[in-house]
């Protein structure tokens, strides 16, 4: 009689295995895919940690930034203005016009985002003519230059009011950026002075070199 | 053998095509009876949804700003605004305008936002005259100089303008058309915006030329 024959049955597939293996692959990348979702999610990133880098200082102050430099020379308010080109502008609140030098660090520098922060979080910008403000173009590195904005507020903005510089125009792009924020000094003696004041303020042109 | 096989699967595939574009053809036509027994007119135009009526003096929340429109005139004192010439003429909305959020918003945004529809030659010059024509700009009435930033917490009075073809009349009423706009967040960039705009409040505005309000 022969020996008992052995009789080796081979492993059934597993359900895995069965499995095409680009049907395999894309349900790993979803799968993979999920779970980043997942864990974004769950991770504490939230705007602080991309907000900018608020450098402060107040009047007088020299403020060092990645792109420059700022120091706020002076600050006056009244309910009106004269414009570069002689244009009388009147406001129903205040306007704060705030004079200052900026001087770019390393390579030629346009800070085009320049704002007044509230005490409540409002944001006043410039704009071209109702808020007159100019950079005068790409200030060459080490060249300090003047500047002068003029923003119209509500009378209850003033005090507490500060000055916001940078370079990106749009807000959006002032993540882990550094911005300069310079405490104006302004009290509600100040405000209800400027809002009685009718002589316009002159908002100058943009100049090179220190102010004479 | 393989090749009579062959041929009776191409048959049979041919025929599950045929049938297949038949069952895809009959579907279509059910669907088109269902939609035409409802009333859809592929060839109709989509009607445009009614939207409330404007009332002068009543305030509009537009999103950004709220408007108050209060008067349509012909300008012909407003410092600083073009008062016509030989070829145009201004018809001008006055109305007070407010931010309604904690930021800056732009003028662009707020002439964009009020139109004249319907009116005979505006824009002035020929173009586009199919549909509302928004305003071609703001000024401030307090010193007659352009509005291009609206801050927040402040009113102003305005004075938001078209040029009109001197050739037509000037018109006894005007049909005003407000834009409303969505906060919500943009799809490309995810920042909130303000967007979808869409007309909120429309009606009819009495045009006053400088004559009759003198009266």
């Amino acid at each position: 009689m022969g020996g008992a024959r052995r009789v080796v049955r081979a492993e059934p597939p597993s359900r895995f295995g069965r499995l095409p293996r680009r049907a395999a692959f894309a349900v790993l990348l979803v799968a993979a895919l999920a779970t980043g979702r997942a864990v974004q999610e769950l991770l504490p990133v939230s705007e602080d940690a991309s907000a900018p880098f608020e450098r402060t200082g107040g009047v007088g102050d020299e403020i060092a930034l990645r792109w420059g430099e700022v120091e706020v020379t002076s600050v006056e308010g009244s309910t009106r203005i004269a414009d570069p080109y002689g244009a009388v502008h009147v406001t129903s609140g205040v306007y704060v016009v705030v004079g200052w030098t900026y001087t770019a660090a390393g390579e030629p520098q346009i800070p085009s985002y320049v704002a007044i922060r509230d005490t409540e979080g409002r944001v006043f910008r410039t704009s071209v003519e109702r808020n007159p403000y100019s950079s005068g173009g790409a200030a060459q590195p080490g060249i300090p230059r003047r500047v002068t904005a003029a923003i119209e507020v509500p009378v209850d903005a003033v005090a507490g009011a500060e000055l916001l510089v940078t370079m990106e125009q749009n807000p959006e792009n002032h993540r882990r950026d550094d911005i300069a924020v310079v405490d104006l000094g302004l009290t509600s003696d100040d405000a209800e002075a400027w809002a009685a004041a009718e002589e316009p303020l002159p908002v100058e042109d943009p100049a090179d070199g220190t102010a004479p | 053998m393989s090749d009579s096989g062959g041929r009776l699967r191409r048959v049979a595939l041919s025929a599950s095509r045929q049938h297949l574009a038949l069952a895809g053809s009959a579907l279509g036509a059910v669907g088109l009876a269902v939609l035409v027994a409802g009333g859809f007119d592929p060839l109709a135009d989509a009607a445009a949804p009614e939207v409330p009526p404007l009332t002068a003096g009543e305030t509009v929340d537009l999103g950004p700003v709220t408007i108050t429109p209060e008067r349509l005139r012909v300008v012909d004192e407003l410092p600083g605004i073009s008062e016509g010439d030989d070829e145009t003429r201004v018809l001008a909305l006055v109305a007070t305008v407010t931010a309604t959020g904690t930021t800056t918003e732009y003028g662009s945004m707020l002439s964009g936002s009020v139109a004249l529809d319907g009116v005979p030659g505006v824009p002035a010059g020929g173009g586009a005259e199919d549909g509302p024509v928004p305003a071609g700009d703001v000024y401030v009435m307090a010193d007659g100089t352009r509005l291009d930033a609206v801050q927040p917490g402040l009113e102003y009075e305005v004075a938001l303008v078209w040029e009109q073809d001197s050739r037509a009349d000037v018109p006894e009423s005007a049909r005003l058309v407000l834009v409303g706009r969505t906060l919500r967040e943009s799809s490309i960039d995810h920042t909130m915006e303000w967007l979808d705009p869409a007309p909120i409040v429309a009606g009819d505005l009495e045009v006053t030329a400088p004559s009759a309000e003198d009266s």
